[in-house]
């Protein structure tokens, strides 16, 4: 199973970080469905020509949070719905990035209007996505 | 496993006169991948040689386990596993003959392994060494390094002179045979960005001492630029952590290693003006940063 | 280990030692059976000219090659020290300086012994040339080692050659009227094994022996220190 990532060389955002962000996101737009199985650790690690605790991390962290599972003896898959886990939490979670993302926008100068329309916009644009793979909706 | 699988202290070395090591100290943990990184020509070939027992330092003690290596030499090379820098073989032999001749002068060499490795890092077996491409030659220098099995693998430069994707494989060899059995590798580049995404550790090199030394994951975020509005001359003295200070048009730009909210504040009180934004950095612009900044000594209008 | 490091140098100059016997038992052969010059000249020519020949030929070789290739400091980091490199070097060299010239006894013994020279004439020839081909290949060796091709290296193998020519002449020069003075002179210089291997100065011979055994070891020492030694010269 091989999924695409692409690690961006002048980015100043961890590799592993990038990793974690692109697996979310493909998830989210439905390019990984629940149920699929990733790539051990060894096998990205091979892909990406990454260091192996670079993808331990990657992994772990996702399992923490209940994005991907591990199944002893069968690998590493995508984790079922994100119902299992409590509205508050995840609730939580993207507040702390909307929190962020607050600063930032403070930070150089957008209006909260102008916050709300690309929020808008690329919430939408990937839910479009999400449908057209169709994945399960998250109603 | 408390001891480090490579520990170097106080190394000092010169070429006649030129003084190319002032007190190098490093330690490399075992079973990491550790990027030893510097310009071409600030000393890591020296420190790498030094560590073989090839050159022998001023002053200094290297450690490979616990052995020394001015001390131990032969011993230190039976153990270890070295690729030298654009490693020319005998070009009359073939591969197989290569691998056979110098399989000889360990006692732990693994012939099977070994052969598995020609399949493996797919070398043709009867060409003659001089007729190998250079990335066939790189790949034969990396086997011929790990055929006895060592726990302990040292690579200067390895990918030298490789294009991106014989580069790019020389990498995933290295982490999918090495890293996967817990063997410690310590390879030097001068190309932080190739370094990154495969070193756990992450040391540079320059003007014969270690500018920095962490966690590689750690430095894309730790190193930042900030912009302060004033075009003036400012004093940062008694401020850690200054990696630069530049004039950009009508700010000051400041690089700052380990960046916090708390050196943000520091700087603009200290400079008595607010920053007006902040920048990250790319590879390239941090290893400038550690390698050729001014660490903030007064900047002239 | 050191099984395979005689493998690798006798793959190495093997072709050194076909030449070597080629040129030379063939000239021998040739030069003998055709008695267009008096026998002693053919041997002379043969013994001392071939072992300046080879001497060259070897030394140049042994090890300026490894380094105009590079292999040397492949060579170096071996776990093996860097002496017995050396000694096995030598030792083969010596091996393909001298085998030619054997072959050229065993051929003029068969074919002029007792001839216009006694056997023990011919034999002693050709062992001086032998003794004198293992010296210049040390002395040459010795002092090239330096040296980044052979080229280079072959050029001061020369050099060494026309400074001993040079102070033999000198020497003689100087001291003609004590013609002891002369011998001793000789004895001092590799090209005095020649001339007592020539005309059985027996005293002087065993001297000369001496002398070049003790200036050889210290040579070899010497070379064997600067091999191990050439880690350093590339930055």
């Amino acid at each position: 199973m091989i999924i695409f990532i692409r690690i961006e060389p002048s980015s100043p955002v961890p590799i592993y970080r990038q990793i974690i962000d692109q697996i979310r996101y493909q998830i989210a737009t439905g390019a990984l469905k629940e149920g699929d199985q990733v790539p051990s650790v060894r096998q990205l690690a091979n892909n990406l020509a990454v260091n192996q605790n670079t993808i331990l991390k990657v992994y772990n962290q996702l399992c923490s949070e209940k994005v991907l599972r591990i199944e002893r003896g069968s690998g590493t898959f995508v984790a079922a719905g994100r119902h299992s886990i409590p509205a508050v939490e995840r609730k939580k979670t993207v507040g702390k990035l909307l929190r962020e993302a607050a600063v930032q926008a403070i930070h150089l100068d957008i209006s909260l209007e102008q916050m709300k329309e690309q929020l808008e916009k690329e919430y939408e644009a990937i839910r479009l996505m999400r449908n057209k793979t169709g994945a399960k909706s998250n109603e | 496993m408390n001891e480090p699988a490579i520990k170097i202290e106080g190394l000092h070395f010169s070429y006649g006169r030129k003084k190319v090591l002032r007190g190098v100290d490093l330690e490399v943990p075992v079973g990491s991948i550790f990027g030893f990184l510097g310009r071409n020509g600030s000393g890591k070939t020296t420190t790498i040689k030094i560590l073989l027992g090839l050159l022998k330092p001023d002053a200094g003690v290297c450690k490979i386990g616990s052995l020394d290596s001015q001390k131990d030499v032969m011993k230190v090379r039976q153990s270890v596993g070295y690729m030298a820098e654009d490693q020319q073989m005998f070009g009359w032999m073939k591969v197989t003959q290569i691998i056979k001749w110098v399989g000889s002068f360990y006692p732990g060499w693994d012939e099977k392994f070994a052969r598995e490795l020609v399949d493996l890092l797919e070398l043709p077996r009867d060409t003659r060494v001089k007729n190998l491409s250079k990335g066939q030659n790189s790949r034969l220098a990396l086997l011929l390094a790990l055929g006895h099995r060592p726990k302990i693998v040292i690579l200067d430069d390895p990918t030298l002179g490789l294009d991106p994707i014989a580069r790019k494989d020389f990498l995933r060899y290295v982490i999918g045979l090495l890293q996967s059995n817990g063997v410690t590798v310590f390879f030097s580049s001068h190309l932080l960005y190739e370094i990154e995404p495969v070193a756990d550790y992450v040391a540079i090199l320059e003007d014969g001492v270690i500018v920095k030394t962490g966690k590689t994951d750690e430095l894309r975020q730790s190193v930042k630029k900030i912009l302060l509005r004033s075009a003036g001359d400012i004093e940062f003295g008694g401020v850690g952590g200054i990696l630069d200070v530049a004039k950009m048009g009508e700010r000051i730009a400041v690089t700052i290693e380990d960046y916090s909210e708390a050196k943000r504040e520091a700087i603009e009180k200290k400079s008595g003006c607010a920053a007006v934004d902040e920048v990250d950095l790319n590879l390239d612009e941090i290893f400038e940063a550690f390698v050729i900044g001014n660490r903030g000594k007064k900047v002239k209008v | 280990m050191i099984k395979a490091l005689f493998w690798k140098e006798w793959c190495e100059q093997r072709w050194k030692l076909a030449y070597g016997c080629v040129i030379l038992v063939g000239f021998t052969l040739i030069g003998l059976r055709s008695r267009l010059t008096p026998d002693e000249f053919i041997v002379i020519f043969a013994s001392a000219g071939g072992s300046i020949l080879m001497a060259l030929l070897v030394g140049m070789g042994l090890v300026a090659t490894e380094k105009s290739e590079g292999s040397l400091a492949m060579l170096l980091a071996l776990p093996v020290r860097s002496w017995k490199i050396f000694a096995v070097k030598m030792v083969m060299g010596a091996l393909v300086c001298a085998v030619p010239i054997v072959g050229c006894m065993a051929v003029s013994l068969a074919v002029a012994g007792g001839r216009e020279m006694s056997a023990n004439r011919i034999a002693v020839a050709h062992l001086g040339g032998i003794s004198f081909s293992v010296i210049m290949l040390v002395w040459m060796v010795a002092f090239s080692i330096r040296q980044p091709n052979e080229a280079r290296a072959g050029l001061v193998g020369i050099g060494v050659f026309m400074g001993w020519v040079f102070f033999v002449f000198l020497f003689v020069k100087v001291f003609y009227k004590r013609l002891d003075l002369v011998l001793w002179g000789l004895v001092i210089t590799p090209l005095g094994i020649l001339q007592f291997a020539a005309s059985e100065g027996q005293m002087h011979t065993l001297w000369a022996v001496i002398v070049q055994a003790v200036m050889l070891i210290f040579l070899l020492l010497w070379g064997g220190y600067r091999f191990g030694k050439e880690g350093r010269s590339k930055l």
